[in-house]
């Protein structure tokens, strides 16, 4: 991977993949929906949920027309998203990369806020959030992280129908210029692509706002009440889902860390598992994830069980007695799995993205795995403290 | 681009050679006709061997194996392919442990975990888990597919039904049946010569043989429009459209132009113009000649989206539009040589046109016939409409 920053202070990365035919170009925002707030001198302004993501929708227009139906025309596929912590626009192609590209930057380069516009998308966005409704999953993922972190934290991350009511064309205006500035962004190319070109149609292209010295509120981090939650859905096996915070903080070594513990204890060769196949609480393996931000973090476990009190009493403790059988052979599948990864473009792309958005770097997990891989013997991680175990259910509707 | 190499032996063997992918993939695949009383233990299959063996009667120890053999991953699943299911059996592991792959693979396949005669572990459980807890999008494609091909193949849930689970019987001896009886192709990705896979092959899959199995055609049923109740916040529409005569890749081309992308006439009229719906979008199902389009609406606009949807499809076809599709699909199908499972995919589907299998036309004929197409005088015609609201 080739790491660049170009003039204007954007950072960029090129992943070299010989003789792939297929292209991609990200652009990452660390402007997500995790941030609730900020303060810019001595004004402190507050924000809808789902303001990131109504901005996202929003970046295709341009004043020469929809930046998505020209690059269409140019033969990519483009598309964009938002997570907690960053927004993406990205697209691939196998054909005018460069072209793509720059009309790409140019797009994240000039915004294109029209009040009548922006009537318009929020009727999109409030069929986009209904759908969400209608998916017992997300109100399962949405409901625990509501109880481990409070009100802003467990809403989607578009929002609801009453919080895109009070976003307008200022609003947007305002987030652009803090958010979307050079310090904040970072464009990530892979493919077999000659890497000067890509950083000139880069150096060409980017004209950001200056970087602000704009402080974000992140999701207050303990805000939640933790304990337990109930919600129901047109479903007929509950769901569950659980959750314990960690540290506030964390850096690479510490997120590999908790990748390893989580999949030791919950994960495909964990006595967790084999004890809900074995009692009959889960037909499959539940997802467990070590969900972290740049001022959150927390271990999730979510699946489906008729007994989910009982999943949770085991989830307990497992936590409680931490024992970390397969060490070894865990940290040889994640290794191998980041390594098999590199073979999918997309893929490798969204893990640049997400590193840059959590303050990390892919290279920097990959030589810590390394390290770990050669040391493999010593290596000992310690669960950190947890706390606001919590367990949401989504039950069938009575 | 390599087009794959299609050796018939005792199984088809479909072998791309490259050497530009860290992962060496080999896929098993089993095609059984798809049928309303075996689709339910031909989804239950991939589910009931993937949870363990003989060899590794565990999940703890199947996982164990699978990270001493490098790290490898499997993908096993059921997928629809015009009137057929196919069993899916898909080993991934890093370059230089080919041999590993097709081995724990086997061990796999040929020596599954039983207890008194049949499989000691049963997935109904999960699987009735996995029908029941269906997205309403899925689940509203699902109806809409069963009422356009009512009585067909195509129309047969590759899920099987909840009622099916009571008559399943010995899903062992099932299994036995099928392994001799069934269309077999195994499909390998990776630096490996056609004379390895060769012996890998015959070294490890000595007991699988292929039979031909027949496929018939996939016609619509007549006109029906079904509205069902379920409670939801948005209304999932689906509209089946019979794509008629004509040309394939015209087809293909068609349903570009209509709804395959961001840029398309749905998209940009129903979505874009009218603010209709967040998700519209078709998919052209070229085994069962068919064109289905799927949006997320609120039920009292489904009269003015069907509408639209009409207008859009008895507009004609302009030069320009033609010309642009073109190039997105041919820049779609370029890309699939990135991408093992879209490949076999391509290959799968295009293995079923009724040629020989060493006549199957690749992806980089697939491309020159779309390249070729100039004009599209197709006739289709909505055949179905299904609303869950």
């Amino acid at each position: 991977m080739i790491k660049k920053t170009v003039s204007s202070g954007v950072s960029c990365r090129i992943i070299p993949k010989k003789d792939f035919i297929g292209k991609e170009a990200m652009i990452a925002v660390k402007f997500g929906s995790d941030i609730s707030g900020f303060t810019l001198g001595d004004r402190h302004y507050t924000l809808p949920a789902g303001t990131a993501h109504f901005a996202e929708h929003k970046m295709f227009e341009c004043p020469d027309g929809n930046a998505m139906t020209k690059m269409s025309d140019m033969g990519a596929e483009v598309n964009a998203f938002t997570t907690f912590d960053m927004t993406a626009y990205y697209f691939t192609c196998t054909e005018n990369f460069y072209e793509n590209l720059a009309e790409l930057v140019k797009m994240v380069s000039k915004p294109y806020f029209i009040p009548e516009s922006i009537d318009n998308e929020r009727k999109i966005i409030a069929s986009e959030i209904k759908m969400y409704e209608d998916d017992p999953w997300q109100t399962n993922y949405f409901a625990l992280l509501k109880k481990l972190y409070g009100g802003y934290m467990g809403c989607p991350i578009a929002g609801t129908e009453r919080d895109i009511a009070k976003i307008d064309a200022n609003l947007l205006e305002l987030c652009y210029d803090t958010f979307y500035t050079p310090k904040n962004i970072m464009l990530i190319a892979a493919g077999d692509l000659d890497e000067d070109r890509v950083t000139e149609t880069a150096e060409e292209n980017f004209n950001l706002p200056d970087d602000k010295a704009a402080e974000a509120d992140i999701i207050p981090p303990n805000d939640g009440k933790s304990g337990r939650t109930e919600v129901e859905a047109d479903i007929k096996m509950p769901l569950f889902g659980i959750g314990a915070r960690c540290t506030e903080k964390t850096d690479a070594e510490d997120i590999v860390k908790m990748r390893i513990i989580s999949d030791c204890l919950f994960g495909a060769r964990s006595e967790f598992y084999q004890k809900l196949l074995d009692e009959r609480l889960a037909d499959c393996l539940p997802n467990t994830e070590y969900m972290n931000g740049r001022c959150y973090n927390a271990l999730l476990v979510t699946g489906s069980s008729y007994s989910p009190e009982k999943v949770f009493e085991y989830a307990k403790q497992t936590l409680q007695k931490c024992d970390l059988n397969n060490i070894k052979r865990t940290v040889t599948q994640q290794y191998a799995a980041l390594c098999m990864r590199q073979d999918n473009i997309d893929g490798t792309v969204n893990a640049v993205a997400s590193c840059f958005a959590k303050n990390t770097d892919l290279l920097d997990i990959y030589g810590i795995y390394g390290k770990i891989v050669d040391n493999i013997e010593n290596f000992a991680p310690i669960l950190p403290e947890m706390s606001g175990l919590t367990l949401s259910v989504v039950c069938k509707k009575r | 681009m390599c087009d794959m190499r299609i050796i018939r032996d005792k199984a088809n063997i479909f072998l791309h050679e490259t050497d530009k992918f860290a992962v060496f993939h080999l896929c098993v695949c089993l095609h059984r006709p798809l049928e309303r009383d075996s689709a339910v233990k031909n989804r239950l299959l991939p589910l009931v061997l993937g949870s363990g063996c003989e060899k590794y009667k565990t999940p703890t120890e199947l996982n164990n194996a699978l990270a001493d053999a490098g790290g490898a991953e499997l993908n096993f699943q059921t997928v629809k392919k015009g009137d057929r299911a196919v069993l899916q059996f898909m080993i991934s592991v890093p370059r230089g442990r080919e041999e590993n792959a097709f081995e724990l693979l086997s061990e796999i396949i040929s020596r599954p975990l039983l207890k008194d005669g049949d499989f000691a572990v049963s997935k109904t459980e999960y699987l009735k888990n996995i029908i029941e807890n269906k997205s309403k999008k899925d689940m509203a494609f699902d109806r809409c597919i069963e009422l356009m091909f009512d009585g067909r193949g195509f129309g047969v849930n590759a899920d099987g039904r909840l009622e099916d689970m009571k008559n399943i019987g010995n899903l062992y001896e099932y299994y036995r049946y099928i392994l001799e009886n069934s269309r077999v192709d195994i499909f390998v990705f990776g630096n490996i010569s056609s004379v390895k896979t060769m012996e890998l092959t015959g070294k490890y899959f000595p007991y699988l043989k292929s039979r031909d199995i027949i496929s018939s055609a996939q016609t619509a049923a007549a006109y029906k429009r079904v509205e069902e109740g379920f409670g939801l916040n948005q209304a999932k529409l689906c509209v089946g459209i019979d794509m008629g005569q004509g040309e394939r890749c015209e087809k293909q081309i068609f349903n570009e132009i209509l709804g395959g992308n961001g840029n398309s006439r749905l998209f940009a009229e129903i979505r874009e113009k009218r603010n209709l719906c967040y998700y519209i979008g078709s998919t052209f199902y070229s085994l069962a000649n068919a064109v289905i389009i799927q949006a997320g609406i609120q039920k009292e606009s489904v009269g003015e989206v069907l509408n639209a949807v009409e207008e859009q499809l008895e507009k004609q076809v302009s030069e320009t539009e033609i010309e642009q599709a073109k190039k997105a699909v041919i820049a779609r199908t370029k890309g699939i040589y990135d991408q093992p499972f879209a490949l076999m995919d391509l290959y799968l589907t295009q293995s079923l046109f009724g040629k020989e299998l060493t006549e199957v036309v690749g992806a980089n004929r697939a491309m020159e016939e779309i390249g070729a197409v100039k004009e599209i005088a197709l006739s289709p015609k909505i055949c179905t409409v299904y609303m869950m609201y």
